[in-house]
């Protein structure tokens, strides 16, 4: 990936032209941009570190699913090319964004939200609003049985929903519009492409003002998913970021395996098996790259169990697990620091009644789920 | 000028007003501006009749090319700023300092005849120092107008702008920046079938956010240059979000609109009394609120 452009030795050819162009202008005129909150960016400052810019990275990704064909009675198994593919996306994204970071001249990113877009796929956007249409007719009386139409969902629904809303709208005497499940929505509504997601990294980054030396083992900026609070805290009590550390394992379950053989309260010990086995593998990749920045330990960890709906086709879209088996992401992710030379005591917390706003939550942008 | 309107409207809330009012700020009323646009698209729409397609020269179908729609990022970018500016001119007429919680807002409609519209709204409340109200030691405060009087605006909360103030910063302005990108659905034919990325859709969004964010600092830095009283030093609490225009799900092209909003802030005169002595010192605390 490369564009021309205005070129400076400095810029790494993955970066788009415009890119360069604000970069240059931010280093230039000496502005800072940031998403930080006005407290976080204090607290920045306080810890003795400037912020440099917004930085971003992307990358636009198909992962296309190949079940594979396991006899009966055997466990599932790990997808090792989703696996693959689903790790370096995020690492392209994530490389990019140091990148930016690098022509900054940063020692570190921020606040580092990582996001995997999946409205772009039409499927999904399709079954969303097959499952919108179910509802509305439940709601004004349609029977059960009109409404469900099974695996052959995908061939049918828009004519018999497009027929039930008519007669709807004739019937209450209103003007001729669009039904709510094909009205625009606020969010994200591209379609792109089946099993084509989005995945992004935007964070800040920082430098610190004296000077000293922040950079991970490799050189480069640490990256971290700190807030500017956890940032703050974690350097007061004397540790300092390396990087993000992940790990990640792509897992099929096969369909037998998702139900009891008999109609029985027990434990499905196949499913539990494979759920075990996938998160292990992929802590056990997150504590081999934490190793590998000779980091200590990891905080934040974050484990997300992620179903992606990455189906091999339409018929497929719902949830037919049951039928074709399930396929399941274990994500992990968390920042790996080191202790720093200090010599001062970690900070006692006091107790106090907050007159704060209720914390109301920002909407993210994208989805992870 | 006029006195503060009596009862002002505001949408602060409880401990924003009192965050505030014990800084001297009093809300002088809500101020809306709002401004509807129509992006000229003609230029984009490739002319095909049959007449060209049969015996024409130079006859071709219309090809949808990935890149930036410089109609409707124009559009975008008019109707802002007449919104700002109206919002802006709302709070010099009720004798306001500045416009705290800006939020802003676009929706996009395609009329009949296919006229683009992008129906812009900026809202907020504006505020001025109170030189009665306020403590006695903030008495002889300078105003935080800009240099030629109008008033600031800024989308930070009343918590937040008075943290930026006793930090020694001030708000000059909401700054944003937009690109409009339009994709071509064909691309990602060419990957069916395997696991990879899809270059030139990375290229297209990639470079359509860090656009929209270079257009933020360009608009930024022609209205206030380094050297300007007003230069702002930096932006805090930017955001890059993403809407896409209508419903392009299963007809059209991807149309994505890409915009960066942040407040710009400057440096307060160093004599301004409500720049606190000693940096805030954060103390570490159990909040004890659920």
């Amino acid at each position: 990936m490369s564009q021309s452009g205005p070129q400076d030795p400095g810029f790494p050819a993955d970066l788009p032209q415009h890119a360069r162009e604000r970069l240059a202008e931010m280093r230039s005129k000496k502005l800072f941009t940031s998403d930080l909150s006005v407290n976080e960016f204090l607290l920045v400052k306080q810890a003795g570190f400037d912020p440099l810019g917004l930085v971003m990275g992307t990358s636009i990704y198909q992962i296309t699913p190949s079940i594979p064909r396991i006899p009966s009675g055997q466990p599932g198994c790990e997808l090792i090319d989703m696996t693959r593919a689903l790790y370096h996306a995020r690492e392209l994204a994530m490389n990019r964004m140091e990148e930016e970071a690098s022509v900054l001249g940063a020692d570190g990113i921020i606040g580092v939200r990582l996001t995997v877009n999946l409205n772009t796929d039409p499927q999904r956007a399709a079954y969303e609003q097959y499952r919108e249409w179910q509802r509305w007719a439940r709601r004004v009386g349609y029977a059960r049985g009109v409404t469900q139409l099974g695996a052959a969902w995908a061939a049918s629904w828009q004519q018999i929903a497009w027929n039930q809303w008519v007669t709807w709208t004739q019937q209450n005497g209103w003007a001729p519009q669009p039904p709510p499940w094909a009205r625009p929505r606020g969010e994200a509504s591209y379609a792109l492409g089946q099993n084509v997601a989005e995945f992004m990294a935007i964070g800040t980054a920082i430098r610190h003002r004296e000077g000293d030396h922040y950079k991970n083992p490799k050189g480069k900026p640490f990256q971290s998913d700190l807030t500017g609070q956890d940032f703050w805290t974690l350097i007061r009590a004397g540790y300092r970021p390396v990087g993000f550390v992940m790990g990640n394992c792509v897992y099929y379950v096969p369909p037998e395996l998702l139900r009891a053989p008999d109609q029985k309260s027990t434990e499905l010990t196949a499913y539990t098996h494979a759920l075990y086995d996938a998160r292990e593998l992929a802590i056990e990749r997150l504590q081999y790259e934490a190793e590998a920045l000779e980091a200590t330990g990891i905080v934040g960890v974050t484990v997300s169990e992620q179903q992606h709906s990455w189906r091999a086709g339409l018929w497929n879209a719902g949830n037919a697990a049951l039928a074709t088996g399930e396929l399941i992401e274990l994500f992990v992710i968390g920042t790996a620091v080191v202790p720093m030379a200090t010599t001062a005591a970690p900070p006692r917390p006091e107790l106090v009644i907050a007159v704060n706003d209720s914390a109301v939550a920002a909407p993210e942008e994208g989805s992870e789920e | 000028m006029t006195p503060r309107p009596v009862p002002a409207l505001s949408d602060l809330s409880v401990t924003e007003f009192l965050t505030l009012s014990r800084m001297g700020f009093l809300p002088h009323g809500l101020v809306i501006g709002s401004s509807v646009y129509e992006a000229n698209t003609s230029q984009n729409q490739q002319g095909v009749s049959l007449w060209n397609l049969l015996f024409g020269s130079g006859a071709q179908l219309p090809t949808i090319v990935t890149g930036e729609v410089v109609a409707l990022s124009e559009a975008v970018r008019g109707a802002r700023t007449l919104g700002i500016a109206r919002t802006r001119a709302q709070a010099a007429d009720l004798a306001a300092e500045g416009v705290v919680g800006v939020r802003l807002h676009v929706e996009h409609h395609v009329w009949r005849g296919g006229h683009q519209v992008a129906k812009f709204v900026a809202m907020g409340t504006a505020v001025a120092f109170d030189h009665d109200h306020g403590p006695t030691e903030l008495r002889g405060a300078p105003s935080l107008r800009l240099a030629n009087g109008a008033p600031f605006m800024s989308d930070l909360s009343g918590q937040d702008f008075v943290a930026l103030l006793r930090a020694g910063y001030r708000p000059v302005t909401v700054a944003s920046g937009t690109c409009v990108y339009q994709l071509d659905p064909q691309e990602v034919g060419r990957y069916r079938g395997y696991n990879g990325e899809i270059g030139a859709y990375t290229q297209a969004f990639f470079d359509a956010r860090e656009t929209a964010m270079a257009r933020l600092q360009q608009d930024l830095f022609s209205e206030w240059p380094p050297g300007h009283p007003d230069a702002p030093i930096g932006i805090v609490g930017m955001t890059v979000s993403e809407v896409a225009h209508g419903d392009q799900r299963f007809q059209g092209p991807p149309v994505v609109e890409f915009t960066a909003v942040g407040t710009a802030v400057a440096p307060l005169s160093p004599q301004d009394p409500r720049r606190a002595n000693t940096r805030p010192k954060p103390r570490i605390v159990v909040p004890l609120d659920r």
